[in-house]
């Protein structure tokens, strides 16, 4: 307990002081460090986060780490590999649904596109809004509609990312020069004209870039989904936890951590490459 | 008249591979529209189910539990963000090439986090809740490696970009690693550092809010006995209230990180 | 002298006044009328309203009153695709070309087709076969075909604004509008293209109007002569009889060497490297 709670008054106490000289400096510090660690106190003593549980979980929580390791199940690796791959079939179609959707969101939440000052409003407005709702809860709505499995987590995973990668959208519209757009609407182009011959060049890169950003995010929240039934390799997590059957989470733990580095890694070079 | 340009055979080969992927995905997952189609009445009418009406009001004596519920999941994110961004201070001293010891040390730190950073958050509260038992603690010392991995990662890429004159001039006066570390890098970047953990929070509220799902503490923990239970007036309430503590915990912070920056 | 007396005019302004907004009038009460062929050259000083008065012909501005003909049409009038088909027929070229920069010279020249094709084909990017070889021709004339598959930001500003032209022309247009069009150029590059500029227009017999900084390719290039001040047409003449102090009536101040742009420069220059061989 004690190191967790001296350390973060140093770190509470470091951020809103900075290069402030003066006299009320140091006061201000410590007022901040303070109030840091009241507040990590009062947070915690409502968790019941008590030194007893701590030091009966712990070495409870290392037996278990012991036992997926020495070994994992190795057997148990083709069922991986399928979970696996179902976690990155709804990564990638949820991706690919976001990626189309966010289009028209995009479109409407660049303040350079629209005539309206209101529509860009409302556009990053619902853009935010779709964003706060989380995959696994849409995921369980989504259940409700097609039942559980991998459809309803590419559903979830779809209308999550609509919201991030529409936000990103709108901002890479809004640094297209609106005087080659002007150009084209004087040569008499219409506004999905404009936005196909004027725009689309000039950010399909990014565009493209963000995709695969939000691909790489994705395959990390479809290994999730199945906690809930919405499919991949979740599903598994939750089935052999249940059965406690470590060497098999073990097992399941390093595929995940396999593929999801892997991802991270090809996103990254091929991201470098489109800009 | 000019050379055509050659035909785009990479271009139209990535475009091949991604349809291939994506038609291997729509088997792999039952994407069907018909299926969606059939069953979105059936979702509008749960979500109608979900909102207020005189038959499924939403009941102030819900209030109470949600309210606490809602406090836990504040509480997991704020501790784990104040313990996982403390936590990452440390860690600099060997993730930063400016600052580690030897190129192997740094070598090392780097690939820890790297690795830690491939575990999905939700899936390491899952197997924490089987190893500490249903509750808040699985859900926070899972956030708390979440932060640490995200903290120490930007905090770190930040000092390596960061001005190397007062290193050097601690480094001459013969001050040590760690005070060149004080006295000349954390001044630095205490903005940043402030900035990384606020951006931690509200990262870590979003997820907060769906631990309990998993069992691992909040007020997800309602929302899935409630789901189970088919308490749809309380559904739809739960929803509603991390919809509007999500948003305004974001945008009270985000206000906050650009008032630092 | 250039134009045809008979014929009506191409471009009519009646009573046009522009407001904007904030309350500031550009434009007051300017009545113009422009007959085919004619090679017009709007001066002014900064703000007096040239851009506001060009852009008033293909509508990017809508004057808040009076009415300005295009082919005897009121454009001010025209909806949505009335004014896509009107503004079909005039090209407009400006100050920073405002190219697509990431697309192919050849697609920036194409983009002037837009206007004559169905939505669907232009969003396939189907281009009739003609299109494309009208769009090279074009490019042909302005002496840049060679780059047609080049990336558009690759090319000089010079050639840019050469594409800018060629994606005027491939409109075939019956007017040509044109907003300092070479305020970004050097002055060899700037004559070059005021020289482009004058031979299509002659070629297609195009009703042109040029927006200008500099009195010295004002009274060059013109066959007729618009001074604007703080909105007001104050000069409208013949380009021959213009002197120096048509010019400083106009702008109300005397001229000075920054409003010379051509020969002033090319001697100086010229000066310069003199005096760096005597030394
Ligand atoms: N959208 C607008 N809103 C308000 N005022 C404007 C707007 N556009 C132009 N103006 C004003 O109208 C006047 C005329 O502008 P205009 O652009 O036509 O001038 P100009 O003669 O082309 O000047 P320059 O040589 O600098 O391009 C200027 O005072 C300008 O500030
Ligand atoms: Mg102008």
């Amino acid at each position: 307990m004690t190191p967790a709670t001296r350390t973060p008054a140093a770190g509470g106490g470091a951020g809103p002081a900075p290069g402030r000289a003066g006299a009320g400096t140091r006061a201000l510090r410590i007022v901040w460090a303070l109030s840091a660690v009241a507040a990590l106190w009062w947070s915690l003593g409502g968790l019941e986060v008590t030194p007893e549980r701590l030091s009966r979980g712990l070495p409870q929580a290392g037996t278990i780490i012991r036992q997926m390791f020495t070994p994992p199940n190795w057997a148990y690796l083709p069922d991986v590999a399928e979970g696996l791959s179902q976690s990155v079939q709804i990564a990638a179609l949820g991706t690919f649904i976001a990626a189309v959707l966010a289009l028209p969101f995009g479109a409407l939440a660049a303040r350079n596109l629209s005539r309206l000052a209101a529509l860009p409003l409302v556009g990053k407005l619902a853009l935010n809004v779709i964003r706060t709702f989380p995959e696994l809860v849409l995921a369980l709505l989504f259940i409700r509609a097609v039942g559980p499995g991998p459809f309803a987590g590419v559903l979830a995973v779809g209308i999550h990312s609509i919201g991030m990668v529409g936000k990103l959208y709108a901002e890479r519209i809004e640094t297209v020069d609106r005087a080659s757009l002007e150009a084209l609407s004087a040569s008499g182009a219409s506004p999905l004209e404009v936005f196909r011959y004027g725009v689309v060049p000039e950010v399909l890169p990014d565009f493209l870039s963000f995709a695969l950003y939000r691909f790489d995010l994705n395959v990390r929240a479809a290994t999730v989904l199945g906690l809930v039934g919405a499919g991949g390799i979740g599903e598994k997590i939750q089935i052999m936890r249940t059965a406690q059957q470590w060497p098999s989470v073990g097992t399941i733990l390093i595929g995940v951590i396999v593929l999801v580095g892997l991802v991270d890694y090809v996103s990254a070079r091929l991201r470098a490459r489109l800009t | 008249m000019p050379a055509k340009p050659p035909f785009p055979w990479r271009g139209w080969l990535a475009a091949f591979a991604v349809a291939a992927i994506l038609a291997w995905s729509w088997r792999g997952t039952g994407f069907s529209l018909a299926v969606l189609a059939q069953g979105l009445p059936e979702m509008g009418e749960y979500l109608a189910r979900l909102t207020p009406s005189a038959e499924r009001p939403w009941h102030a004596r819900y209030l109470p539990e949600i309210q606490a519920r809602l406090l836990e999941t504040v509480r997991i994110a704020f501790a784990a963000s104040v313990i996982g961004s403390a936590l990452s201070l440390p860690f600099v001293l060997v993730g930063t090439r400016t600052l580690a010891p030897a190129r192997w040390a740094y070598n090392l730190g780097r690939g820890f986090l790297n690795l830690l950073r491939t575990i999905p958050d939700l899936v390491l509260a899952t197997v924490l809740v089987a190893a500490l038992g249903l509750g808040p603690l699985p859900g926070l010392v899972a956030l708390v490696f979440f932060t640490f991995g995200i903290v120490a990662k930007l905090l770190s890429d930040t000092i390596e970009t960061v001005d190397p004159g007062p290193m050097e001039a601690i480094a001459a006066a013969g001050g040590t690693r760690l005070q060149r570390a004080l006295f000349a890098v954390f001044p630095q970047v205490a903005p940043d550092y402030a900035a990384y953990t606020l951006y931690a929070f509200e990262i870590n509220v979003r997820v907060a809010a769906v631990l309990g799902l998993v069992g691992a503490g909040g007020i997800g923990q309602t929302l899935m006995t409630d789901i189970q239970l088919f308490r749809y007036g309380r559904i739809g309430l739960v929803v509603f209230s991390i919809f509007v503590v999500v948003l305004v915990i974001d945008a009270f912070s985000t206000w906050l990180r650009s008032r630092l920056v | 002298m250039a134009a045809a007396p008979a014929s009506p005019p191409v471009v009519a302004f009646e009573n046009v006044t522009k407001q904007f907004p904030n309350g500031h009038v550009a434009l007051r009460n300017v009545s113009l009328t422009f007959p085919r062929g004619e090679f017009v050259v709007v001066v002014g000083l900064s703000g007096a309203g040239k851009s506001t008065l060009i852009r008033c012909v293909n509508r990017l501005v809508t004057p808040t009153a009076g009415r300005v003909l295009v082919d005897g049409v009121d454009v001010t009038s025209l909806g949505d695709a009335a004014l896509r088909r009107a503004r079909a027929g005039i090209g407009m070229i400006f100050q920073n070309y405002n190219l697509v920069r990431r697309s192919s010279v050849l697609r920036n020249v194409l983009a002037g087709r837009l206007a004559y094709l169905p939505t669907w084909r232009t969003l396939l990017g189907l281009f009739p076969r003609a299109d494309v070889e009208l769009a090279l021709r074009s490019l042909e004339r302005v002496g840049i075909v060679e780059k047609a598959y080049q990336r558009a930001d690759t090319l000089s500003g010079g050639q840019q604004q050469r594409v800018a032209i060629a994606r005027a022309l491939t409109q075939r247009p019956a007017i040509l509008l044109a907003d300092e069009p070479v305020a970004s150029l050097d002055p060899p590059t700037a004559h070059q293209v005021m020289r482009d500029l004058k031979r299509l227009s002659r070629e297609e017999n195009l009703t042109t109007l040029v927006n200008l900084h500099f009195i010295d390719m004002a009274q060059e290039y013109a066959d007729r002569i618009v001074g604007l001040r703080a909105g007001e047409v104050v000069f409208d003449g013949p380009a021959e009889g213009v002197t120096e102090q048509t010019f400083e009536a106009i702008y109300g101040r005397r001229i000075r060497p920054d409003d010379l742009r051509g020969a002033a420069a090319d001697e100086a220059a010229a000066a310069a490297d003199g005096a760096a061989l005597a030394r």
